[in-house]
């Protein structure tokens, strides 16, 4: 059992350093094919594989990730195993990053929708893990369902592109699909974006994604929130961008409107959330939203020939894919922590965490920063570089009626960070400090070593990368030179600020200094700190931890004076009237179902008698 | 040099301002005030006294008052305040940057509050952020509508902008000079929105997340809520009315440059001390409206320079 469980972990640690290698060639310029091997002789299913620079930041990301869960598993696996089952969440793992990785290297329609579905499959499988507690079925089938509606899009944009250019290979789709006729175009735009979107959690496609993402094992949820929706992100910048250049106009201002509305929703939906991982879960859904709001900002420079806007605004787009990547691979597992030591991730159960588990509590701190989007860390540095485009695509365009929808853009930006920071605070505030709110948080103690070394590590990348991203993007922006087809310089707007290589080191100096500074000259001029311990002031009557502010009231002034965003138009509109005439549609063919045997017979025998004149009146044309 | 020199102005006038506005307003009001330097005082004397913690205080309420301190600091090595150069300035003074570090600020004095699990402090915290909510849109536009129609995102342009486009686009100065007023109101905690003299549960907000801290502790946190204070006035400044700033070193420009930054403050003190000396309190849910009220007069003020 155990050798089989350090045997699994092993060859995903192996696997995942193979992956961030290739991806770093990738990033390096690298771009070779490898294949075709044949599935069934002369058919269409052929596997081919190619690494190319688009990808090589994703697969970095996925390695990164990937590794980090694998030394997670390590402890986290402890209740599992004691469970008898652990093997299999070991194996699933590693089928998921396998899978995941045939995504992002396939060259042709086959291989891509074989890793597509994969990737589907196993995510289902691993979210139904824990499928004995009640409710996770019904959560990980709504999964299955929004996943399965997205691949079937997915594979009506395919089969219309092989129609026009009778080929799978993706190659061909690059140099071809421009000369499509629009109608064409937009048609499988359009297909491709409901697809895509499905997986990455746009609204309003992303009902899935608050139900799958908290039942899933820690680990689970953080490849999917910090890997599997960004497979998503690629496809769509492989369609939308590397085949389309970017379309027409309106392609792009429709996915930012889309990336727009779901990040500020998203957010205010993360601020009154009660499980720690379905804050973590909504907040996913909101930098999805940022990064299409980029992504369709660039789309929408590329159609007017703006190059260098478009760039900067894609290169932030994928840089803060990167950093939330990092970031909330690491707080899930922080998240998953939570569980591990209490038992439960409801913020109005929890509380006092960062005394009793402190080493945990500082990790998942400092990972709160840099979601919040605060210096000097990762996270940060993803929003300056968004700022930093979509400010200078506002200030190019200010004249225009397209500055109207950078503006939108900047002011859905600014929402967003400030919501975030809502629900950061509501997050820590509630969840780790204060009195602790039942015996579970009180009991707490700090996890296993390995996943603390996991948090750790996620901590460190997460401050490097904010520290010295400028040279990460830098390298980005050549390997995306060739995109689309034009050679394109690192754009100027980045490298007097973000870019600039000193500059986030020196803030960062700068914050330390003058805080131990501080600390140096009060501790100089008045000697050392003399405290006393008093209980905290509450008018005087008997304390109890149910006096301070829950989870629920702490978000409730934003319910409050901001009804209008909670309103779950998506629910009433597009999911309740799909339920409804699925089950009425249902309701009518049920009366096909009588049960009499006579009346099957009948079936069968109109059934043949159909087919036998179809045969004929069909033969009888050819 | 010029950077630190600034920063240490604002360290040293900043609870001069606090205790001038307090005094204005009492001689507004009637009454005879607290001399100007009590605030000096209270901080000498803060600073000797013993530290009461929190029985359910983490290492959070340890870390916060020196950090906060520091991030204040830091904000005030981004914003120009004698000299107009982007040189000495914090990442070139990118308002993003700097923004973004007053927000952690906030951040983490709210977790401060919260970490001594006062229900007080929840209670501050959760109307906090709903302000917050708006302030930082408000903020960000309005500064926008000033750098933008050069390109510029960071103080010094804005800086620039305001000096060159002033003359030409009353609008955009005026309408930004409303909205950065009326999120000046909020982030220092005047009335009519926050109350700073009292420490009755039903009108706090700022106050509530020091309600557990005392001694040096207090002290630090006191000092960098003063030293926001006329960082927001200096914002407004650099936005609105650079007039003063030099852009040379030589003697006579720092002088009058020193000497028209504290007629500002003073003005400016001035201005938020009558304006609370008139007014009342509002309701916690009417201030939204407000805000929502100043972010509109920051859209139109970027909308202006395109239409007007």
């Amino acid at each position: 059992m155990k050798t089989i469980h350090v045997l699994a972990t092993t060859l995903t640690a192996l696997l995942c350093a193979a992956i961030t290698a290739l991806g770093w060639a990738a990033l390096q310029g690298v771009s070779e094919m490898t294949g075709p091997y044949q599935v069934v002789p002369d058919s269409p299913l052929v596997i081919v594989f190619r690494i190319q620079p688009l990808a090589g930041l994703f697969l970095c990301l996925l390695g990164v990730s990937g590794m980090l869960s694998a030394v997670y598993a390590i402890g986290y696996h402890n209740e599992y195993r004691a469970r008898r089952y652990g093997i299999l969440l070991d194996l699933g793992i590693l089928a998921f990053i396998l899978a995941m990785a045939v995504v992002l290297l396939a060259a042709n329609v086959f291989t891509f929708m074989l890793g597509w579905e994969a990737m589907s499959v196993i995510s289902f499988l691993l979210v139904i893990y824990d499928h004995r507690k009640p409710g996770i079925l019904q959560s990980g089938l709504l999964y299955a369902i929004m996943t399965q509606i997205g691949s079937a899009f997915l594979l009506v944009a395919f089969l219309i592109l092989y129609a026009y250019t009778h080929s799978f290979d993706f190659a061909t789709f690059a140099a071809e699909a421009h000369t499509l006729p629009p109608v064409v175009q937009s048609v499988i735009f359009l297909c491709s974006l409901i697809g895509f979107s499905t997986k990455a959690g746009i609204m309003p496609l992303h009902i899935w994604l608050p139900r799958a993402h908290p039942i899933a094992p820690s680990h689970v949820s953080s490849l999917m929130s910090g890997v599997m929706i960004k497979t998503a992100l690629y496809g769509f910048l492989t369609v939308a961008i590397l085949w389309f250049g970017g379309g027409a106009m309106w392609w792009g201002v429709t996915v930012a409107c889309l990336g727009a509305i779901s990040a500020v929703a998203a957010a205010t939906l993360a601020t009154r959330a009660r499980g720690i991982k379905q804050i973590l879960a909504y907040s996913s859904i909101d930098n999805m939203g940022l990064i299409f709001l980029c992504t369709g900002i660039a789309m929408l420079e590329f159609s007017l020939h703006d190059i260098p806007l478009g760039m900067l605004a894609l290169l932030a787009a994928l840089w803060q894919t990167w950093n939330h990547g990092l970031f909330k691979t690491s707080l899930f597992h922080g998240a998953g922590a939570v569980l591990y030591a209490t038992h439960t991730d409801s913020l109005n159960r929890l509380g006092g965490l960062a005394r009793s588990m402190p080493k945990t509590s500082i990790a998942f701190f400092i990972l709160l920063l840099s979601w919040s989007a605060l210096p000097p860390f990762g996270g940060f540095s993803g929003e300056w570089v968004m700022f930093t485009a979509l400010a200078t695509a506002a200030a190019h365009h200010l004249h225009s009626p397209v500055g109207v929808l950078d503006v939108i853009a900047l002011l859905a930006l600014f929402f967003t960070a400030a919501l975030t920071a809502w629900a950061a605070i509501r997050l820590y505030g509630i969840g780790f400090l204060g009195q602790p709110r039942s015996d579970a948080a009180q009991d707490a103690r700090d996890v296993p070593r390995t996943m603390r070394i996991a948090l750790w590590i996620g901590v460190t990348l997460t401050l490097l990368s904010g520290l010295f991203g400028a040279s990460l993007i830098a390298r980005l922006a050549k390997a995306l030179s060739g995109i689309p087809e034009r050679v394109t310089p690192v754009p100027a707007a980045l490298t007097n600020g973000p870019l600039s290589s000193v500059t986030v080191p020196t803030v960062f100096a700068v914050i330390a200094g003058a805080t131990v500074a501080v600390w140096a000259l009060v501790r100089l001029a008045q000697g050392k700190t003399r405290t006393r311990t008093a209980p905290t002031w509450t008018c005087g009557g008997e304390r109890t931890p149910s006096m301070q502010y829950s989870g629920n009231g702490l978000s409730q002034p934003l319910e409050r004076a901001w009804p209008l965003v909670l309103t779950p138009l998506a629910m009433r509109f597009v999911y309740r009237p799909a339920y409804a005439s699925v089950v009425h549609s249902a309701t009518f063919f049920r009366k096909l179902q009588s049960g009499n045997v006579r009346s099957y017979l009948v079936y069968l025998f109109a059934t043949i008698v159909l087919l036998l004149v179809i045969a004929r009146v069909g033969g009888g044309v050819r | 040099m010029i950077s630190v020199s600034q920063v240490l102005l604002l360290l040293l006038i900043a609870p001069f301002v606090q205790g001038y506005v307090q005094w204005l307003k009492a001689r507004i009001q009637g009454r005879r005030g607290p001399s100007p330097l009590r605030p000096w005082r209270d901080l000498r004397k803060q600073f000797a006294k013993e530290v009461v913690l929190s029985d359910a205080a983490s290492w959070i309420s340890r870390l916060v008052p020196y950090l906060s301190l520091g991030l204040v600091l830091g904000a005030a090595a981004c914003l120009p305040v004698l000299s107009g150069l982007p040189g000495p300035l914090l990442a070139s003074g990118s308002i993003f940057l700097f923004l973004s570090l007053l927000a952690f600020s906030r951040l983490s004095l709210l977790l401060l509050g919260l970490d001594s699990g006062s229900a007080f402090a929840g209670m501050g915290a959760g109307r906090d952020l709903l302000f917050s909510l708006l302030v930082e849109p408000t903020i960000f536009v309005s500064l926008l509508a000033v750098g933008l129609p050069t390109g510029a995102t960071a103080f010094p342009g804005i800086l620039r902008a305001a000096t060159v486009n002033a003359p030409q686009n009353p609008a955009v100065a005026s309408l930004a000079l409303v909205a950065i007023t009326g999120v000046i109101l909020v982030e220092t905690g005047r009335l009519p929105v926050d109350n700073p003299d009292t420490h009755l549960e039903l009108t706090m907000v700022h106050e509530s997340f020091l309600l557990e801290s005392s001694g040096r502790y207090l002290a630090l946190l006191t000092w960098s809520a003063q030293i926001r204070q006329v960082l927001w006035y200096t914002v407004l400044f650099d936005a609105c009315c650079p007039w003063g700033i030099s852009d040379m070193d030589t003697g006579a420009g720092l002088s009058i440059a020193i000497l028209s930054f504290v007629l500002k403050v003073l003005l400016a003190g001035s201005a938020v001390a009558l304006i609370e000396g008139v007014s009342a309190k509002w309701r916690i849910f009417a201030v939204p409206r407000y805000l929502t009220f100043a972010l509109a007069l920051a859209v139109a003020a970027m909308l202006a320079d395109a239409i007007l």
